[in-house]
This record gives C-alpha cells, structure tokens and sequence, in this order.
C-alpha cells in the first residue's frame, strides 16, 4: 500500500504533468515559492486529488508555513 | 363527478390507461379507485415512486374523496392544493407545488393523429412532466407505458410497439441511444423536456429516429408549458417569445397573470434564438470567479469519442471550488481523450473555467426525474 508520502509525491507530479509543465526535483529543499512552478489552481487540484486517495485534506489545519517541500511532506505524515 | 373522472369517461375508449407496469384499463383504474376511497382512512392521498403499478387509480380515488393528492414524500406544508408534487425548486431544495387537475390538463392536445397512441414515458409519473403525459394519454384515448429503469428493457419494450411516442429528458434519452440497441424502434414522435437540450442531440436523435417528429418543451413546474419547439434546432426562436419574456443578468424571466417570475435558468440570444446555457445554480465557485458548468462541459463536448459528459464543482480548502468532469467513451478511447482533454485545457486562456480533475466513468448519473446529476 502506498505511503502517504508516496501519494503526495505522485500527485504532485500528476499535477504537474496534467498542466504540461515541469516538475523540479522533489528534494527536502525545494522552495515552494512562485519558481516551483504551481499556482492556487494547481494547488487546489494537487489537494483534491491527494484527498481522494487519503481521505485527508492536506490543507485543512495550516498551522505550518510551507516554505520547502519537506514542510509539505511534514502535512503527510 | 369531478374533473379527473370525466376526462376519463369523456375518452370514450376502454383501452388499457396503463400498459406498463401493469396492463389495466380505464374501467378497472375505476374500479379500482372506488376501491381505495372506500378504505382510505388518511386525510390526503399519498403516493410515491415505489407503488406506482395502479398509479391513476390513486388518483381517482383522492378526487372521489376530495382529499389533496400528494405525490412523492416530501416535507408538506400547511396550504395543499388538489394536486401537489414537489420539484427541484430553483436552487435545488425540493419544493412543494400545488395545481388543479385543470391546470395540468390544461396545454394537453386534442387531434386525430394523437387517438390512441402509446405514451411512454421516462418521466417519473409523480412529477409535473410526468403528469403532463398521463393527461395527454388520459385525452387522447391512449395508453401510458412507464420507463422500467432498464434501458435494455425499455428498448425490447419499444421494439415490440406501433403508434407510439417517448417523452424523457435529454439525459435520458442520452443515455438510451448510447446505451442501448435501438434497431427497430421507430417512435412518431420524440418529446423531450425538463432540461436544456443541445443541437448535437438533436441531431443525432434525427439521425437514430428519421421518422420521428421531434419537440423540445420548455416547462416550469409553477409555470407550467412555456415553449415548444419543433424545428430541429436547439434553443427557442425569439418570435415565440413575444412580450412575456425577458432576461435580465442573463436569467430568463417569464409574465405570468401580470407578475414576472424569474425561472432561474440562464439564457442568451444568440443568432435569433433563445440558447439555454444552464441553470443558475448550475455554477463552480472558483477562487470567487462564476463558472459556468455547462460551458465547461462545452469545452470538451466536441472531442471525438466522447458519448457523454457533466462536470461539477468539488471544494477544496485552497480556492473553495475547482471543476471535475466525468467523461463517457469507449474504454479504447481513453487514453486518446485524455490528452485531447489536457490539450484543450492547457491551450484555454481561462484556466478558472477548465476542468481539472477528469474522471471516466461507465454513465453520468441521473436524478429521480431523469436530469443529469452534478455530484
């Protein structure tokens, strides 16, 4: 069975793919600013998908500041 | 004796009313309803759409007893008519609604060529456009036969008919000629109602049925009847309108005895022609922008393969709503759809207004009154 991080990591990229654009390397220090490439839509479609699959709302208690994407891997655990 | 049982003597035939489910004529529906009036004890007459095999009979028996006929099991109210049913109501919450057997039968047609036809219906008998068939079969001194839920059934049903017209929505009958094998079956008339119904439909039904007369209606269950269209194409030619349509924020409002009523339903005139594009409420919330569903849906609708298409709104906590379609086709064509679909979306400027979730599904789910489901 998937991990949730493994989720993460495939819709994220299934976002990206489904808008033709690239995706950077997924690495603990990957800025998640404007240069990561998604904007809010992207962003609401990486949590509908990601919620369909967990069941959970990654974005629903933002208590966290995502800066990089080991912040967003941190909302998956 | 009342108004419901003299359109019944007035026919003058006793062929079966009913045909199907049950095969029971007029004299029996009588009978029958004489039956139920001397055992009914409540003060209304309730029926839903679980015991709809004498259907008219309960009808009867409520206007022997003169006690409101409520059909379906919707929370009523205080003040209930002769007829009440419920509706979708403009925004989606059910609503009760309350007419006099006059009043239903009041736009049913009188001719020749109308005596003794088979009525069949995927309306739900319960509702207005169902209703507006049993008073046509009623009149006309035909017979009534009910969709069974079963496309495949429906089809072997009407392939074993002569003399016979369908009455369904859009969707249904979407989903019929999609669906189903439907060699053979040749209606005289098709009449679709109960949602917007678009030129690709049209012409394909001229295609499936070249015999058939084709009408789209556009009807209110408060307003009743508004329009009928029997020219092949999609939308309502302005001249029908006259002076008691207007729109207004691109909502079409209709005069009633004096009073504009808004019917909800988002219109525009386009080359002459009254075009429906949706219902009001018929709208994604997208990070505070107005998405209209069928114009997403408009989008994809012409992509080779695809039989059938509805797309809806899904929340998220990031821009309150995105759109989600769910596509119909052959399993073959999947993986070509899907990249025509993302080609599309990433070549429309408008990216609020695209789909961004796509689902393929086996059918696009319909309501209780035959309309196409948007969850």
């Amino acid at each position: 069975m998937q991990s949730k991080i493994d989720i993460l990591e495939t819709e994220l990229k299934a976002v990206f793919e489904n808008n033709k654009k690239v995706c950077p390397p997924l690495t603990d220090d990957t800025p998640l600013d404007s240069t990561f490439g998604l904007d809010s839509l992207d962003w609401a479609e990486f949590a509908v998908r990601y919620q369909k699959k967990t069941g959970v709302d990654i974005f629903e208690d933002l208590n966290l500041r995502l800066k990089t994407y080991s912040d967003l891997k941190k909302l998956a655990k | 004796m009342g108004f419901l049982l003299e359109q019944f003597e007035k026919s003058g035939v006793n062929k079966p009313l009913l045909v199907r489910p049950n095969c029971i004529s007029r004299s029996e529906l009588i009978d029958r309803a004489n039956l139920k009036a001397k055992t009914h004890k409540e003060k209304y007459m309730r029926v839903n759409s679980a015991h709809v095999e004498d259907f008219p009979a309960d009808f009867l028996a409520a206007e022997m007893l003169s006690i409101p006929l409520i059909l379906g099991d919707g929370k009523l109210e205080d003040k209930l008519g002769e007829v009440n049913f419920f509706t979708s109501g403009t925004e989606g919450n059910p609503k009760l609604v309350s007419k006099t057997w006059k009043q239903i039968f009041s736009s049913v047609k009188e001719s020749e060529s109308l005596r003794g036809n088979l009525w069949f219906t995927a309306f739900n008998p319960l509702l207005f456009a169902g209703l507006q068939v049993f008073a046509q079969a009623v009149v006309s001194g035909g017979s009534i036969a009910l969709s069974c839920g079963d496309l495949d059934k429906d089809a072997d049903f009407l392939r074993q008919q002569k003399n016979f017209n369908i009455n369904a929505t859009p969707s249904w009958i979407r989903n019929f000629i999609i669906f189903s094998d439907t060699s053979s079956i040749e209606p005289r008339r098709i009449v679709l109602g109960g949602e917007a119904v678009d030129q690709r439909l049209l012409d394909n039904l001229s295609k499936k049925f070249p015999h058939a007369k084709i009408t789209h209606i556009y009807a209110t269950s408060e307003l009743g009847a508004c329009f009928e269209v029997r020219d092949g194409k999609a939308g309502i030619p302005v001249e029908l309108m006259q002076d008691n349509c207007k729109i207004e924020d691109s909502r079409l409002f209709v005069k009633r005895n004096g009073v504009w009523i808004d019917t909800a339903d988002r219109v525009e005139l386009c080359d002459g022609r009254l075009i429906f594009k949706g219902r009001a409420a018929d709208v994604a919330n997208v990070g505070g922008r107005k998405v209209s569903l069928q114009d997403v849906e408009e989008l994809y609708w012409d992509i080779d393969g695809i039989k059938d298409i509805v797309a809806y709104p899904v929340k998220n906590s990031v821009c309150g709503e995105i759109v989600a379609i769910d596509v119909v086709c052959d399993k073959s064509n999947i993986d070509r759809i899907k990249e025509k679909i993302k080609d599309i979306s990433c070549n429309t400027p408008d990216k609020f207004s695209v789909a961004r979730i796509v689902n393929f599904v086996e059918r696009i789910q319909t309501s209780a009154a035959g309309k196409k489901k948007r969850v």
